[in-house]
């Protein structure tokens, strides 16, 4: 029987928040031609959320990013799910109830809910069961707010806004959990050093290494600076510019780093000293502005053995299904 | 022979440079990865000094992709694309389309009138993109017209301006900050979401510039800004 009528299903935003946008894997393929691909900070909290209600892997998913909106149900019911850190949780506002990271809640119409990010985590992931109904972009509905390109009209969530929901073949959904423990606080990040090393001295490398560096609140999709002592990049001052790989830290002019993050421009002109590994790259949503952040170098083989660790790890969550 | 130095980019990108600096294999490699994906490929960011190879690192790792692109035989230089194309693109020059024009004129000391020629008398090579989606950088402005960029960056630029600088020429597929010394602009959209082909040019396409009126840009501007455009397509 199916417990969801076919009529418009819709989330309202009653109040924005200051960045949650619809992100997915991302647009690839693209940046040949300058198209930033977008997407989730975090793929292994994408994927944990859509699992939690029962989504393919792939599915949209809601992503806030320092502050959380407030969203009401127009749906008779929803499934949904965050996932963030160790402090996040869902306030079921109507309800004085709070659900934690991690689990799934099933909701009925004029529920409102808020997102609560909690001290150690800069970004969260939502997933209600059958995602948004929202057209691809180049093959992705992931927002770039900066192009104004896919998502909901281009842009981040703002209040009155509808987002509308794929409920029409929904029969019921069993509710699960996973054996998964939500990150903790993260102070460092491991990096394989380059791709422009050449630009800078070996003495600026350690240094850069053996700084502790503050997450300043210059924050955006595009990327995160960090400020500690200046690093010297006069070598790099005649560079001619090349592929922003994300992940990887530039310098300014100023001496100041920037993580790149997937909204960042495909092509830049700034030096960079490092570039975090795939596996840590996702740990960027625990971070929290104001905290220290040190950089570890590791090598290749290291990153590529941490990568199918991390890969088995994860597998080993995703199996450990329990029906509730 | 390996034409081929490389910087790692992290556990998921390399940054290929060629070993003699010579761009022209930037542009073979990339068009021989794009022809023959190897496994595990995700994008690939071609600029002026190196290609940057975006990977998957659970189908494929970084000593793979180099061993490949060093096995590459690059005996017939001859750059061969998929799909070659060379645009026309009307631009109408100066006045409120070209605000740099006198500017441009005073600097290089060469008149308006030269300007125009002169930029409009040479064909084009998109040689890198990026910056925003669909913005080309098109290489081999004539040295005449050399200047650097504005100190003052302006911050709007209205899409389908065309900006020169260093020996460059760029247009600006939206509206955008930016800081190129602008000659006149095309009422046509190189970036348009609703299109099918929302991009318009891809790396190795040229370009030639044609010079319009003030009656025909305002034509062409309102007959496509929400349809598919129609422009001449010479094949290369």
């Amino acid at each position: 029987m199916k417990k969801f009528d076919d009529n418009f299903s819709y989330l309202k935003v009653l109040s924005g928040g200051q960045t949650t946008s619809l992100q997915d894997f991302g647009r690839y393929g693209h940046q040949d031609k300058g198209v930033p691909p977008s997407g989730v900070i975090n793929f292994q909290n994408m994927i944990l959320a859509n699992k939690l209600v029962g989504n393919d892997a792939k599915d949209a998913v809601l992503e806030t990013f320092i502050s959380g909106p407030i969203l009401e149900v127009n749906a008779n019911e929803a499934l949904i799910a965050l996932v963030g850190g160790n402090h996040s949780y869902l306030e079921i506002l109507n309800k004085n109830l709070k659900i934690r990271s991690g689990r799934s809640i099933q909701l009925k119409r004029g529920d409102r809910i808020k997102i609560i990010l909690g001290k150690d985590n800069l970004i969260s992931t939502l997933a209600i069961y059958g995602g948004f109904k929202v057209k691809d972009v180049l093959g992705s509905k992931s927002t770039n707010p900066s192009v104004k390109m896919g998502g909901f009209n281009g842009g981040f969530l703002t209040d009155n806004l509808n987002l509308p929901l794929n409920l029409n073949n929904y029969e019921g959904q069993d509710r699960i959990v996973l054996k998964y423990e939500p990150i903790k606080e993260i102070a460092q990040l491991r990096v394989i050093l380059g791709p422009h090393l050449d630009k800078f001295t070996q003495n600026v490398i350690e240094k850069f290494l053996a700084t502790s560096w503050k997450v300043t609140k210059d924050i955006n999709r595009m990327g995160i600076k960090l400020s500690g002592d200046e690093i010297d990049t006069t070598s790099g001052r005649d560079m001619l510019s090349d592929g922003n790989q994300i992940g990887s830290i530039q310098v300014t002019l100023k001496g100041e780093p920037i993580i790149l993050l997937p909204d960042r421009g495909t092509i830049g002109g700034y030096p960079k000293i490092a570039t975090i590994i795939s596996s840590d790259f996702g740990l960027i949503s625990n971070l929290k502005v104001g905290q220290n952040l040190n950089f570890k170098k590791v090598s290749i083989e290291e990153a590529q053995t941490i990568a199918k660790e991390t890969r088995e790890r994860f597998d080993g969550v995703l199996s450990s299904v329990t029906k509730i | 022979m390996k034409n081929f130095n490389f910087q790692l980019a992290g556990d998921t990108g390399i940054h290929f440079y060629p070993k003699n600096e010579d761009n022209k294999y930037i542009e073979l490699l990339l068009n021989d990865i794009k022809r023959k994906p190897p496994n595990g490929i995700i994008d690939l960011i071609p600029s002026l000094v190196n290609l940057l190879v975006v990977f998957d690192p659970k189908t494929t790792s970084s000593q793979a992709l180099i061993d490949y692109v060093n096995q590459l035989k690059f005996s017939n230089t001859k750059i061969i694309h998929s799909n070659p194309s060379h645009w026309e693109i009307p631009v109408c020059y100066g006045s409120k389309y070209g605000l740099d024009l006198n500017f441009i004129s005073d600097q290089c000391e060469v008149s308006k009138e030269d300007i125009v020629s002169i930029h409009q008398n040479k064909i084009y090579k998109v040689s890198m993109m990026g910056f925003l989606p669909g913005l080309p950088f098109l290489t081999e402005l004539d040295q005449k017209l050399k200047l650097p960029r504005k100190s003052n960056p302006r911050t709007l630029v209205p899409s389908g301006s065309i900006g020169i600088a260093i020996n460059q020429s760029v247009i600006y597929p939206q509206d955008s900050p930016g800081g190129w010394n602008l000659v006149g602009r095309t009422p046509i959209n190189l970036f348009d979401q609703r299109r099918e082909n929302s991009i318009l040019l891809s790396v190795g396409d040229k370009i030639t510039f044609n010079k319009i009126n003030d009656e025909e840009f305002d034509y062409i501007f309102n007959k496509n800004l929400y349809s598919p455009f129609k422009i001449n397509k010479i094949e290369a």
